[in-house]
């Protein structure tokens, strides 16, 4: 269990986490939406321990990350950066096998295993540096499957926007493998874009917006038109929608959004409207 | 289904590895017997075997050629290793040991002591006697040098390395400038001798020489290789590295400690010889990808035996005269990094 209390992180002067609760269970996936700039990546990298807090607490299973060591902490998490770029040619299996911390002897199978998962076995063998940024995004994605493998009842994902440069198929395919990962036992914690893939796939939704948190819910509590619109400054309709079947035959419905600009007389100033105009004024 | 392919690739680095260290074996007995004086195969088994053999045989190969071609093992390898582990740990492919100032530190502290000490009598080129006082106060230079870009950059608390990168660039600016001011102080034998020193040589190689720089080599090539599994995961970024459980502060300090130390003490002994720590690991990775499990071992015989065979050149090309060995290492050195500079853009573009 991940608990966030009163968390507060300061970034170049700015203030971009300012006073988050939240909590990460086992067995759930969290989805972290807002608009850019709303502190999502600085939260999950506060969360993973990566960048230092300026107030509040982080607390895995009820020791302070403080506490953790950094092997502690790497057989307890995976992070999935927004994107990693490779100096040298490293080849996927070897990239993918960067993340594996168990005994020698099982590696190939880990390794193997979360290939599969993220569908890159067919390219094993090529030089990372050469791949889409779609397929290096799998690749990281197998990777931080790796880090965890065998461990998904005690671990943790922290992904960053893991999808943002995926196909329509493989974005499904890796949220399914994140949705297997939690009903394994492990708790997720997951950075989106997409409302829609939210709705789908995420239990619980909290909606971010300047560093603050707005919202935070059952997902079906969250994805409705008024949170929505006064977290992305957009119009909304939500509609029900049949999602894929279920093990056991029944087909669930999910919310489905539709976002269209805000018609308004005078479209309201953002804050770097203003900014910008007080430049170009200078 | 060829799932255990790093294991496969290890192998044929394993293998890779025994056929360079027989290479590494053949071409320093080749060097042993070609010279100014041609000694026979027969001859220079029998001195190193400690046989039967002629006086001047015995001379030439026991006290200048064995130490001078081990002191080219040591510092081949040196270059090489630190070369592969600084491009590591700055993850950029164009990092080189002199990144942090430690060549043009080493050839300041020369200078001042050439500056100081007067003109020495022997060319060090020629020179069969080791001069403590200017290999001490290369080495010092060296490691100065570097010590003033890490505290110039904070290197200890940034997380960032491109700091570390630039401070190296201000203290390579600095002791560049201050040699050029040397150049007017000294005379025309003490420039003779700054100019020599800088084209790097192994000439004045001796058992006292070799003494010097073993403890320096041997922590090197104890100490680098075991960080290869750190180095690998950092090239994930620095971050996704930590969260894999890599003490980041640690390995940087003991990588950037270890191979400036290692750098240093071979530029002291035989002054700036380039190419060898930028190109040798990029010549390895073309061969065996990026591992450096693979990478560091093998960049380190590679770099002895590049540098064993031009060496054998250095002293052969112009037999009796000898050229600078950093004369040769460039020559080969400069085409091949413009042709992988090349051959990468092309790559890139395709």
């Amino acid at each position: 269990m991940i608990r966030i209390r009163g968390l507060q992180v300061i970034r170049g002067g700015h203030r971009c986490v300012d006073g988050v609760d939240l909590t990460i269970g086992h067995g759930e996936v969290v989805a972290l939406l807002g608009p850019n700039g709303s502190g999502k990546s600085s939260l999950l990298q506060a969360v993973a321990g990566s960048l230092p807090t300026a107030g509040g607490d982080v607390v895995w299973d009820d020791r302070p990350l403080r506490e953790w060591s950094g092997d502690e902490l790497a057989r307890k998490r995976a992070v999935m950066s927004q994107s990693t770029h490779m100096a040298f040619p490293f080849t996927v299996r070897e990239v993918v096998s960067m993340g594996y911390l168990g005994l020698r002897k099982a590696r190939d199978a880990a390794v193997g295993g979360a290939m599969l998962k993220a569908n890159v076995l067919g390219m094993a063998d090529r030089d990372y540096s050469t791949l889409s940024g779609g397929e290096q995004q799998r690749v990281q994605f197998a990777r931080a499957m790796c880090q965890l493998w065998g461990r998904e009842a005690k671990g943790f994902l922290l992904l960053d926007e893991p999808t943002s440069q995926l196909d329509l198929a493989h974005q499904h395919r890796v949220l399914e493998a994140v949705t297997d990962f939690a009903f394994a036992g492990g708790g997720v914690l997951i950075v989106l874009h997409d409302l829609n893939l939210a709705a789908m796939y995420a239990d619980r939704v909290a909606l971010l917006k300047g560093g603050r948190l707005l919202a935070c819910d059952l997902t079906r509590e969250v994805i409705r038109s008024e949170p929505i619109e006064t977290c992305f400054d957009v119009e909304a309709r939500i509609v029900e929608v049949p999602a894929s079947k279920q093990p056991d035959g029944t087909s669930r419905s999910v919310p489905h959004v539709h976002t269209r600009p805000k018609l308004s007389a005078t479209p309201r100033e953002t804050e770097t409207d203003v900014r910008s105009e007080q430049r170009i004024k200078a | 289904m060829g799932i255990s392919l790093v294991g496969k690739r290890l192998d044929a680095g394993n293998r890779a590895f025994g056929l360079a260290l027989l290479g590494l074996v053949a071409a320093s007995v080749i060097y042993l017997c070609l010279g100014a004086m041609r000694i026979s195969l027969t001859e220079v088994l029998r001195v190193l075997t400690g046989g039967e053999a002629e006086q001047m045989s015995w001379l030439v190969v026991r006290d200048l050629r064995l130490p001078r071609v081990l002191l080219a093992w040591l510092i081949g390898s040196g270059l090489a290793l630190s070369g592969a582990t600084q491009q590591a740990v700055f993850r950029n492919p164009l990092a080189d040991p002199g990144l942090l100032g430690v060549t043009t530190g080493a050839a300041l502290g020369a200078s001042v002591f050439i500056l100081v000490a007067g003109g020495t009598p022997t060319s060090p080129v020629v020179g069969s006697w080791i001069d403590l006082g200017l290999v001490t106060s290369a080495f010092v230079g060296g490691l100065l040098a570097t010590a003033l870009a890490w505290i110039l950059s904070a290197g200890g608390r940034s997380r960032d390395t491109a700091h570390l990168l630039l401070g190296g660039i201000a203290v390579n600016t600095m002791c560049a400038s201050a040699i050029g001011l040397i150049f007017f102080l000294v005379d025309d034998v003490q420039l003779r001798s700054i100019t020599f020193w800088t084209l790097g040589s192994i000439g004045s190689a001796n058992w006292s020489s070799l003494l010097l720089l073993l403890p320096f080599s041997l922590v090197g090539l104890v100490v680098l290789p075991r960080l290869a599994r750190a180095l690998d995961l950092l090239q994930l970024g620095e971050a996704d590295a930590s969260f894999l459980g890599v003490d980041i502060r640690r390995v940087r300090v003991v990588a950037i400690v270890v191979s400036t130390a290692t750098v240093a003490a071979a530029v002291a002994v035989a002054g700036p010889i380039t190419f060898v720590g930028l190109v040798v690991p990029h010549l390895v990775r073309l061969v065996f990808g990026a591992s450096h499990r693979i990478v560091l071992p093998m960049s380190a015989l590679v770099g002895a035996l590049l540098l064993t065979i031009a060496d054998l050149l250095s002293r052969t090309l112009v037999a009796p005269a000898e050229l600078p060995v950093g004369i040769v290492t460039s020559m080969v050195g400069a085409p091949f990094f413009a042709w992988l500079l090349f051959v990468g853009r092309s790559r890139r573009q395709a």
